[in-house]
Order: C-alpha cells, then sequence, then structure tokens
C-alpha cells in the first residue's frame, strides 16, 4: 500500500522534526475535525490533538512501515480523546472561558448546534463510525483496523448510528 | 440476505451506498416497494448521512499549532523508547527553560546577537529519564534563536526563502532548516535588529 506519507515519516523517523512537522500540518485539521466531534468542546480537542502529535513523535519508532501513517495517528489520537474525556473537570462548559479566535467562535457555534447535541446523545461506538466514516471519510477497512471490529460490524454501525442521529435531529425539530 | 422478512441492516447500508450488486439490488427494491417499515428505515439513514455529510471541517486555531510547534521543539525522542507526555506535564517541563530563556533574553538586551546553543540545556535534567531536551541531547537541533531582526515574522521567511533558503513562521520565530549561520547573516544583512527570533534547524 502506498501511503502518500511515508517519504516524510521514513524522514521522521530518523529524527527530522521538520518532516514531521510537514506530517502535523497536514493531518492538523482533520484530527482536530475527530476530536472535536467526538468530545465537542474546542479547547479539550485542541489538547487532545496537541497530546495525540506529541505522543506520535515521541512514539515515531514504533510505526511501522507498510501501515498507514493517518490511520496509526487516527488511532493515537482515539487514544488520546478517551484520556480527555476521563479527566473532565467538573465544571459545566458554560464556565469555561470564551474563545477569541474568529474561528474558535466558528468551531464553538457548530459545537453547540443540534447536530453535535444528537451525535453527543449517541452511543460511543456509533459516534465513532459515523464520524470517522461520514465526516472524515475513512474506509470500512480503516475503521475496522481503528476500532477492533470486523467490516460488517462498522457498517452496522454506522447504519444504526445515522439512523439514530436522524432521529434525534428529528426529534429536536418537531420540539422547536 | 434476509433476515424474516426484512433485509438484513448491512444490505440496507449497502443499497443507501450504492454498493449492493444489482441482482441483489432488485430484489430490495421489490421488497421495498411493499414495506413500509424498511423504507422508513432508508429514509432516516439517508437523514442522518446528509446531516453528517454537510457539516463542516474545523480549523485548529493557528495558536494552537504554535503550540504544537513549541512542545516539539523542546523535545526529543528517547532511542527505542516510546513516551507520552500529557500538554500538562510538558508545560511543567517546560518552566523551566522557559524562565532561563527569558533571563537570557532579558540580559541581552537589544539588537543582533549569538549565543551559545546549549544555553539552557540543564534547566530540565532530571525531569524525566525518558525524555531529553533537545539541548541536553548535544544540540542536535539547537531551538534557541541565534539572530533577532526586525519583521514581520512573514516578511523575514519570505526573504530568506527568496535568497534558497528553507524558511518558516512559527510563532514570532522564523526557523531556518539546513543552513549555516553565516549564510542566514548574509541573507538578512540588510535588516534592522527587532523582535522577530532566527532559529536554526540543522
Amino acid at each position: 500500500m502506498d501511503d502518500p506519507d511515508g517519504q516524510l515519516v521514513g524522514r521522521a523517523q530518523k529524527g527530522d522534526r521538520w518532516a514531521f512537522e510537514q506530517l502535523v500540518d497536514r493531518h492538523q485539521h482533520r484530527l482536530f475535525t475527530l476530536a472535536a466531534r467526538l468530545l465537542g468542546s474546542p479547547d479539550e480537542a485542541a489538547d487532545a490533538v496537541q497530546e495525540a502529535f506529541i505522543r506520535a513523535w515521541l512514539g515515531l519508532s514504533s510505526f511501522r512501515r507498510g501501515a498507514r501513517f493517518s490511520t496509526w495517528l487516527y488511532r493515537i489520537c482515539l487514544n488520546a480523546v478517551h484520556d480527555q474525556r476521563t479527566k473532565r473537570p467538573t465544571a459545566p462548559l458554560d464556565e469555561m472561558a470564551e474563545p477569541v479566535d474568529p474561528r474558535d467562535q466558528f468551531v464553538a457555534h457548530e459545537l453547540s448546534g443540534a447536530l453535535q447535541q444528537a451525535l453527543a446523545a449517541l452511543e460511543e461506538e456509533y459516534r465513532s463510525a459515523v464520524v470517522l466514516y461520514d465526516v472524515l471519510g475513512c474506509s470500512y477497512a480503516e475503521i475496522a483496523e481503528l476500532t477492533g471490529v470486523a467490516e460488517g460490524t462498522v457498517k452496522s454501525r454506522i447504519f444504526r448510528g445515522r439512523k439514530r442521529l436522524a432521529e434525534l435531529l428529528g426529534t429536536r425539530t418537531e420540539r422547536e | 440476505m434476509v433476515t424474516g422478512t426484512h433485509p438484513e441492516e448491512v444490505d440496507l447500508f449497502d443499497y443507501v451506498e450504492g454498493d449492493l450488486a444489482e441482482e441483489r439490488r432488485g430484489e430490495l427494491e421489490a421488497h421495498l416497494a411493499s414495506c413500509a417499515a424498511c423504507v422508513q428505515q432508508v429514509a432516516l439513514v439517508r437523514a442522518g448521512k446528509d446531516a453528517l455529510r454537510e457539516s463542516p471541517p474545523f480549523h485548529l486555531p493557528p495558536a494552537q499549532r504554535e503550540v504544537i510547534s513549541t512542545s516539539l521543539r523542546t523535545q526529543r525522542r528517547a532511542a527505542g523508547r516510546s513516551v507520552a507526555l500529557s500538554p500538562k506535564r510538558l508545560l511543567v517541563l517546560l518552566t523551566p527553560v522557559a524562565a532561563v530563556a527569558a533571563v537570557v533574553v532579558a540580559l541581552v538586551s537589544s539588537g543582533v546577537f549569538e549565543t551559545n546553543g546549549n544555553d539552557g540545556g540543564s534547566a530540565a535534567a532530571g525531569a524525566t529519564s525518558q525524555l531529553k531536551t533537545e539541548d541536553q541531547a548535544g544540540g542536535a537541533e539547537a531551538a534557541a534563536p541565534f539572530m533577532k531582526v526586525a519583521g514581520p515574522a512573514t516578511a523575514v521567511a519570505d526573504e530568506l526563502r527568496r535568497k534558497g533558503l528553507a524558511a518558516r513562521v512559527v510563532g514570532n520565530s522564523v526557523e531556518v532548516r539546513d543552513a549555516t549561520r553565516g549564510e542566514v547573516q548574509q541573507a538578512l544583512r540588510n535588516r534592522r535588529a527587532g523582535r522577530v527570533e532566527v532559529v536554526l534547524i540543522p
């Protein structure tokens, strides 16, 4: 399998931080989108992404050539998201500082919308499946590798996740 | 393929995705023609798909991107070891280094200056046995700036690139790769002293 990141990964594995910075540039926004959709908070998502890139840099020697770097990176990000969730503060989200970057405000607005509320109400396995497939565009095989289940189970999770999401969005619309 | 009188959900999913073989698709459409429950399921799955696919991608804020660069610049992989460090723990690790850097900057009051790339490296000694700061590791990547010139940083990086050097902006610094101090000094000889830090990356 040809990995578009292969060359940069090879250089980064030899200690070339510049090459790794280019990998960060390539993947930063997708990782942030993944983390933000799974966590529902821009601040927590930014922390998870930072953690993921640090772990990736420090653990680059364990990356197997022949595997796909982006899949490996998503796996690390999913772990960082999981860790972030387990150390959530008890303070409610609306007491946290307001973001000042205009794009932060855009993300914060999106994350307070109906879609995010519906996503947050999904079971974790369905939420991960639909975000990885429909938002990030991962393949069934990638998601199966990332989540440790068969491709048929991945399809089933996407099917159920989408259906439940639509039900939640529909319910909300009817109430408004 | 069929559970009881209804198709399996994986078949319905493949149908929604357009991945069902033609013959099987014909069978399923025949079923849908007389099954309101399955039609409803397909409609919901399509609605969920549309809602997800219309959601916009997010961009990591530039300030966070810079934080990642700073984090990467101040640590180095231990040979053959895989080590994870939380951002908060990293902050604790970086604090003494930042303090020393602040003192160095305060002492070198203004203008173009030169400093040894190993300065300040010992500040983080002993923070962890598995990690080394880059200065401790023998200055393989000298993170300390060796020049401070008038900005903005983007203009400094553009000038360096125009003169054939690989440069990029990181915060208020410009990193220059695979160049000597002499080459960078020559490239920036017409620029006045200022606040933009120039850092060499071997």
